[in-house]
């Protein structure tokens, strides 16, 4: 009998062989990939998501955005592409053309020309304030030791926080009635008697005032402050974090000052970090949307309304191209054609970034 | 403390330098502290508003009566409310609310979530192993090209994405949520780094050994960056709570089915809808909805905010 | 059994198509049971002959043998090898035992003709494999022959431009012609494997009948005793009892339920030589196993891996750069340079009978003092002066290089052939070592005596030694005898 076979229950398995004097042979595997094979096999599943999903809609996009079915009459620049096609392929008529019209169209649009400014003014201001607090922060935080970690977490919250819930508190907040908080802390700590209505375009009482862009854009600016500072603490303190303490002791014994030490060595050493953290922002600003709808939703529940009897206040880029994708009016050419020009904003932004941060940036 | 190392000419300058340090240190904690209590303030009033019943709550929006939110008004009636499928009109009739369903909410944002999760992860493990690990023709090229879509605006993919998911029938099914953002390239980027972080000698061992390339991920790399895939997971779970734009988008309704419908909202979307309802819902009992929904996050951000801070602080690294 | 390296080349190629040629026609046998280092500078080709023989890199030409079989297509997880990298290379996730139990996975006991069978899969395998290789050099070939014929013609059109075209051409036409010759050569060698492929499946398909024939008497005899033989997988107790055995042999057995990072650099390289014992392997390779150890334990784990060679009586092969630590445990060594072999014996005679200047300067610590001389007349001359009479070289009067081993001074009061300018003396107790240079050279000295004679050289600015024992090396670096 072999003892090997006998499993029952409980009954240690004694093994059978000598370990000493054993032989063993390895097995032979009839099938073996060559390294290629096994990577293109494991790269399938990805490469399927990413054709369909990623690379085909940015094609697409552009396809969008330079033919679709308009007059070719209204065309500026455009030649008859679809005749082109159909004649080729024998296939129907169609009216598809290759040109600028789409482009022509969003930009003739006046809410699209406000949608960029609306973001180019939220994005000149949110930034650089965004960068100089989480910088001070990370630095405070970073010179700290008792509660470090306490404080650390707190600033993260806002990271974890969902944004629709977020946008609803910030409503109320800074809700129109005297007893919206903001309004109750302007009158007890500065004694600002009448209650400011901050985002309805519908005035609290007959006659009293209704919300300018002025005071939707503060609402709008200390939003983004709350949200945005939580990942920028963190990179920031990430990069501090790596910077030896070596170049701050050299530079204290060199009789330093605490500031000259972060101005002349710190800030320039996590210049990486600072200029990485600029063009994410940049780019993320020029992409707000969820941030402000929300904010806007206890006043309006549409998804595209942003402040205003029209809704169109404050409306970012996005928020107009996501808009021309609504039901009744589903315009994919000329969001295309909008997103593309958001792209555009963007790449030049960042190569700017980079052009300028080459003599600044000390890797 | 740091003076210990410096050397001061008298008692005087000892003591100025002191009472210097002491000044900016307090200076410091204050700025901290009143930055963290700006933060801090909107939870305050979530949790306030959430227990406070909600009439109370409405009394002092319009009276700025802070008497109204005195304990005696705290109570779990908001959270009743959030849950319950009808309400009191203003005639004091009972009417259904329309599409209100929390339960449903957390199922579909739970399904979202794991789908999603596993569908990335599965996808991100598979292609950082052939980035890291594998030698093959076009690797780098291909690689490239992944991070070149890193940089492209994600609003530039939705448009078409919207309407493949139509054209696929895809409009409000679970397929719309999971599938289309399946793969994730900042996932793949990240744990290709953690993945060449391994030495070569342990493949070559396992070569040795007769291990095959698929067994060796399976057997060495995957257990041993194990953390880093906890963090992946963690904040593909997260994304996934969070997510708004792109359900809103293309499961903003019911999916049909023979036997009925069934809501496909996740919770994001579904309190939008609580939100929506304004003369069925008073603020708290919003507030509360808005609580609901944020508490699992928190807890999860309360268990493993090492894992989450670590991801999200590697993403600023890389720059 | 012993393993044979018979021509083995590998070149790399790189990025820009530039060829290295890591090892060089190399040739050299292993004997059964033996420890043998593979020694030389970095970068000499060694660790790539490692890892030639261990199937992890393909060789550009030439065969491995382990035995009577020829390894060079097997893959190595079937060649049973062991092997133990320079870091240990352990997984991190995994405790002790289940490192050493890793390999296990993919053996079987040996069945009743396991053996023969594998014996016929790898021979299948060679010979598909030289096939291919033999398809490939083929069309390569034809590829060459096609551009020559081109460019030849293109060459005879424009006879007599030297311009820069022209030239280029030509250049690409003894590349060509090149290639042919190479790839011809290639090809009658692969002819000749496939012929040695034929014999060797023909040899294990026998070899398999016989078994099963035996086997199935055996069955019919003692059907237990079949069973128990049977081809399979090791059960977790098997694979426990191994594990327990190779940590007894590796003295680590007390430390199996520990992670490796909770063991010391030579617990853990205890460990990485279970691992690769753990699978009963035919040969065992370590990789400058002791390099990454403080010197203490480098002395004493050196020792163990010496003992547990002999314990088990595998065929072992180790690289290292260390002359020492080769010198002190192998039976052979193989000193390399840039990719050939310099010298194959055994360490003292290595020392002893340097095959030329680099083995010379190779080995030794301190290392070996080397001077100009001449040859005149067939006497050997230093600074003008002739050393050992007795000794005749060939006719030619050339330059020389005349070197000698610290220790093989002699001071005599008389005086001696070797005029040493002395620097500075140190005392090293046993020892007196005197830094100097040679009178009229600018060559170093180091000179070895013993202390004893402390006080017969304290204070003098020149002193000459007598060499008791020399070499002499031509210009190039050979011996001459």
């Amino acid at each position: 009998m072999v003892a090997n076979e006998i499993n029952m229950k409980g009954a240690e398995v004694k093994s059978t062989i000598d370990p000493k004097t054993v032989k063993l042979v390895s097995k032979r595997r009839r099938v073996t990939l060559p390294q290629w094979g096994t990577a293109w096999i494991v790269l399938i599943p990805a490469l399927i998501f990413i054709c369909l999903f990623m690379l085909y809609p940015i094609i697409n996009t552009f396809l969008y955005a330079f033919i679709q079915d308009f007059q070719y009459a209204k065309g500026a620049g455009s030649f008859a592409l679809g005749q082109f096609i159909s004649t080729i392929t024998n296939g129907p008529a169609r009216n598809a053309a290759f040109g600028f019209n789409n482009f022509v169209l969003a930009l003739e649009n006046s809410v699209f020309r406000q949608s960029i400014l609306n973001t180019a003014i939220l994005t000149i201001v949110e930034v650089p304030l965004t960068i100089i607090v989480s910088l001070l922060i990370a630095t405070f935080l970073n010179s700290i030791k008792v509660l470090k970690g306490f404080y650390q977490t707190i600033f993260f919250l806002p990271y974890v926080t969902n944004t629709i819930a977020l946008g609803l508190i910030f409503n109320i907040a800074f809700s129109k009635t005297p007893g919206g908080f903001v309004n109750i802390l302007l009158h007890d700590v500065f004694g600002v008697q009448d209650p400011i209505n901050w985002l309805s375009s519908a005035p609290y009482k007959i006659g009293g005032p209704t919300a300018t862009k002025f005071t939707q854009g503060v609402v709008l600016v200390i939003y983004s402050l709350w949200n945005g500072i939580a990942f920028k603490i963190l990179v920031f303190m990430s990069g501090l974090a790596t910077i030896d303490k070596q170049y701050s002791d050299a530079a204290k014994i060199d009789g330093a000052s605490g500031f000259t030490i972060w101005r002349r060595i710190t800030l320039p050493l996590l210049s990486p970090q600072i200029l990485y953290i600029t063009i994410t922002s940049f780019i993320g600003s020029f992409k707000m949307y969820t941030g402000v709808m929300s904010v806007y939703q206890g006043i309006n529940a549409d998804a595209y309304y942003f402040g205003g009897d029209k809704g169109n206040d404050w409306i970012p880029v996005v928020g107009w191209i996501y808009k021309q994708l609504d039901a009744d009016q589903l315009r994919p050419g000329i969001a295309s054609a909008a997103s593309l020009i958001l792209l555009a904003i963007i790449m030049v932004i960042t190569a700017a970034q980079f052009a300028v941060s080459k003599k600044r940036v000390h890797y | 403390m740091a003076e210990k190392a410096l050397y001061f000419a008298d008692d005087k300058s000892r003591r100025l330098y002191l009472a210097k340090t002491i000044i900016v240190k307090v200076l410091v904690y204050l700025f901290l502290t009143i930055f963290a209590l700006f933060l801090l303030a909107p939870f305050v009033l979530m949790i306030v508003g959430s227990f406070v019943n909600a009439k109370a709550f409405d009394v002092f929006k319009n009276t700025a009566d802070f008497s109204q939110l005195g304990f005696a008004n705290w109570g779990f009636s908001n959270y009743a409310e959030v849950f319950k499928d009808t309400y009191v009109n203003n005639l004091g009739q009972t009417v259904p609310k329309s599409g209100n369903n929390f339960p449903v909410f957390f199922l579909n944002t739970f399904i979202v979530a794991v789908g999603s999760t596993t569908v990335t992860v599965v996808t991100a493990v598979l292609a950082a192993f052939a980035f890291a690990r594998l030698e093959f023709k076009g690797k780098e090229a291909l690689f490239a090209l992944l991070l070149a879509t890193m940089m492209i605006p994600g609003e530039m993919m939705v448009i078409t994405n919207f309407t493949t998911v139509s054209k696929l029938g895809w409009t409000n099914t679970f397929s719309a949520l999971i599938f289309v953002h399946g793969v994730s390239v900042f996932y793949v980027f990240y744990l290709r780094q953690t993945f060449q972080q391994i030495p070569n000698e342990l493949y070559l061992a396992a070569k040795v050994d007769g291990v095959s390339d698929i067994g060796y991920l399976w057997k060495v790399m995957i257990p041993i960056a194990m953390p880093t895939i906890t963090t992946i997971i963690i904040l593909s779970m997260m994304g996934s709570w969070n997510s708004f734009v792109w359900p809103n988008l293309v499961a903003n309704g019911t999916w049909m089915n023979k036997k009925g419908g069934h809501s496909m909202l996740l919770v994001s979307n579904g309190l939008r809808l609580l939100f929506s309802q304004g003369s069925e819902n008073l603020e708290a009992i919003k507030i509360a909805g808005s609580m609901v929904i944020s508490i699992p996050l928190f807890i999860i951000f309360i268990c493993f905010r090492k894992y989450i801070m670590r991801g999200v602080s590697r993403s600023g690294i890389k720059g | 059994m012993d393993v044979r390296i018979e021509n083995l080349t590998k070149t790399f190629v790189g990025k820009k198509g530039v060829e290295t040629t890591a090892v060089n026609k190399m040739n050299f046998t292993i004997p059964d049971g033996k420890l043998v280092g593979l020694l030389g500078p970095s970068g000499c080709g060694k660790s790539t002959t490692l890892y030639m023989i261990a199937g992890l890199h393909k060789p550009t030409d030439g065969h491995i043998w382990f035995g009577d079989e020829d390894v060079t297509n097997v893959p190595p997880e079937n060649r049973g090898i062991g092997l133990v990298f320079q870091n240990y290379a352990l997984y991190p996730h995994l405790s002790v035992r289940q490192n050493i139990e890793f390999p296990l996975d993919n053996v079987r006991l040996t069945g009743p003709f396991g053996e023969e069978e594998n014996r016929l899969f790898d021979a299948v395998h060679d010979k598909k494999t030289t096939e291919k290789d033999l398809a490939r050099t083929k069309k390569a070939l034809a590829k060459a022959e096609k551009s020559k014929a081109s460019l030849e013609a293109k060459i005879a059109a424009h006879e007599g431009e030297e311009d820069e075209i022209f030239l280029a051409q030509k250049d690409k036409l003894a590349v060509a012609v090149q290639t042919i010759e190479s790839s011809t050569k290639r090809i009658a060698s692969l002819e000749e494997h496939l012929v040695y492929c034929d014999g060797e499946i023909a040899k294990a398909q026998e070899n398999l009948d016989k078994a099963k024939a035996a086997f199935e008497e055996l069955k019919v005899s003692d059907p237990e005793a079949a069973a128990k033989k049977a081809l399979r997988k090791l059960s977790k107790a098997d694979k426990d009892a191994i594990a327990l055995e190779m940590a007894k042999v590796v003295d680590i057995d007390q430390y199996l339920d520990r992670k490796p990072k909770e063991l010391s650099g030579g617990q853990q390289q205890r460990v990485a030589i279970a691992r690769a014992l753990s699978k009963k392997p035919r040969v065992l390779l370590l990789d400058e196993p002791l390099s990454n150890l403080d010197a203490r334990l480098r002395l004493q784990t050196r020792e163990e891996i010496k003992r547990i060679q002999r314990e088990t009586g595998i065929t072992t092969v180790f690289v290292t750069h260390d002359q020492e630590e080769a010198m002190s445990i192998s039976d052979f060594i193989v000193v390399m340079k840039l990719g050939v072999v310099q010298q194959i014996d055994e360490p003292q005679k290595v020392y002893d009978e340097p095959a030329n200047l680099f083995v010379a300067k190779f080995l030794g610590s301190p290392a070996i003092n080397v001077f100009d001389g001449e040859i005149k007349g067939g006497k050997l001359l230093l600074n003008g002066k002739v050393i050992d009479e007795d000794k005749v070289f060939g006719k030619e009067d050339r330059k020389v290089k005349l070197a000698v081993r610290p220790e093989s001074f002699d001071y005599d009061k008389k005086g001696g052939d070797v005029p040493v300018t002395v620097t500075s003396v140190e005392h090293i107790g046993r020892d007196i070592t005197v830094n100097g240079h040679i009178t009229d050279q600018e060559n170093h000295v180091k000179v070895i005596i013993p202390s004893a004679l402390r006080n017969e050289i304290l204070g003098k600015p020149e002193i000459s030694f007598k060499a008791r024992r020399f070499y002499v090396f031509e210009e190039t670096g050979e011996r001459i005898k």
